[in-house]
């Protein structure tokens, strides 16, 4: 009789998600989560690195609004010369 | 000035030969992004830039600029999806169907006995994995080896993203 850990099978189907499967993810996100990297990776439990990768990319969606509004704020209060001269120059720098 | 802030940013990635991906994707973001906005403030009109629907505007080319800039990934790919079919919508950056992938209820007990406590965590693990595939575009479609290869992607873009961003927008505020 298994124990009540999901089991180990190896389908590809979604309703059974191996201990290795959550361990490998876990790990791979310790390593990419700017929070987590700082500190010692053994005293992190999988649900603490979950939960702060979805705060991480909640916060990254909020960021990259933020920086959309402010896009079009500056496309919408510099005169066409300067904007586009801007534009252009950020895109030379690449 | 710009020029050493800009440059600075170059030798980041130039000094991770092997991280190349970031670099293509970058430069793929800015060559997509770029061209729209100068389109989107060639068509501007006084009028417009005071309108909500002007942000959106914006907002929609960042939106497809990520999009298509990481085809070779899953979430690239359901995401430009889902941009194009919405594109009279409001931009959709998270799936609102409940996923019924990860379907187990947590308990929140502090009890002291192993089981309850085991089942607590698996069930917490369970909870938060959902929250993750919500996220993730495509990801409720995803079974746990393609989140587990995509998620990676998907944040290192997200942040890539964010530094290109960054850099249009400061460094045209003079």
């Amino acid at each position: 009789m298994s124990s009540r850990r999901s089991s180990r099978s190896r389908q590809s189907g979604s309703s059974r998600i191996s201990d290795d499967q959550i361990s490998d993810l876990v790990s791979k996100l310790q390593h990419l989560i700017p929070e987590l990297r700082r500190r010692r990776s053994d005293k992190v439990s999988a649900s603490k690195v979950l939960q702060e990768t979805c705060n991480y990319i909640r916060n990254l969606h909020r960021e990259v609004d933020d920086l959309s509004d402010r896009l079009s704020e500056l496309l919408a209060s510099t005169d066409d010369n300067s904007a586009e001269a801007a534009i252009i120059r950020s895109l030379l720098n690449y | 000035m710009e020029r050493q802030i800009i440059n600075k940013r170059k030798r980041v990635f130039s000094l991770q030969p092997n991280k190349n991906p970031k670099a293509l994707f970058a430069r793929r973001y800015v060559s997509h992004l770029v061209p729209a906005l100068k389109k989107i403030n060639m068509k501007k009109s006084s009028s417009k830039t005071n309108h909500p629907s002007f942000e959106k505007t914006v907002k929609h080319e960042v939106d497809m600029a990520f999009a298509l800039s990481a085809q070779e990934f899953a979430w690239s790919r359901f995401l430009l999806q889902k941009l194009l079919s919405s594109v009279h919508d409001d931009p959709v950056r998270t799936s609102s169907s409940p996923s019924e992938i990860l379907e187990r209820s947590s308990k929140k007990q502090g009890g002291g006995k192993h089981q309850d406590r085991d089942e607590e965590e698996g069930g917490e693990i369970k909870k938060r994995l959902k929250e993750l595939q919500k996220l993730l575009p495509g990801g409720e479609e995803m079974n746990m080896e393609e989140i587990l290869s995509e998620i990676g992607s998907y944040i290192v873009c997200l942040e890539l993203q964010m530094i290109v961003l960054k850099s249009i927008v400061q460094d045209n505020i003079s």
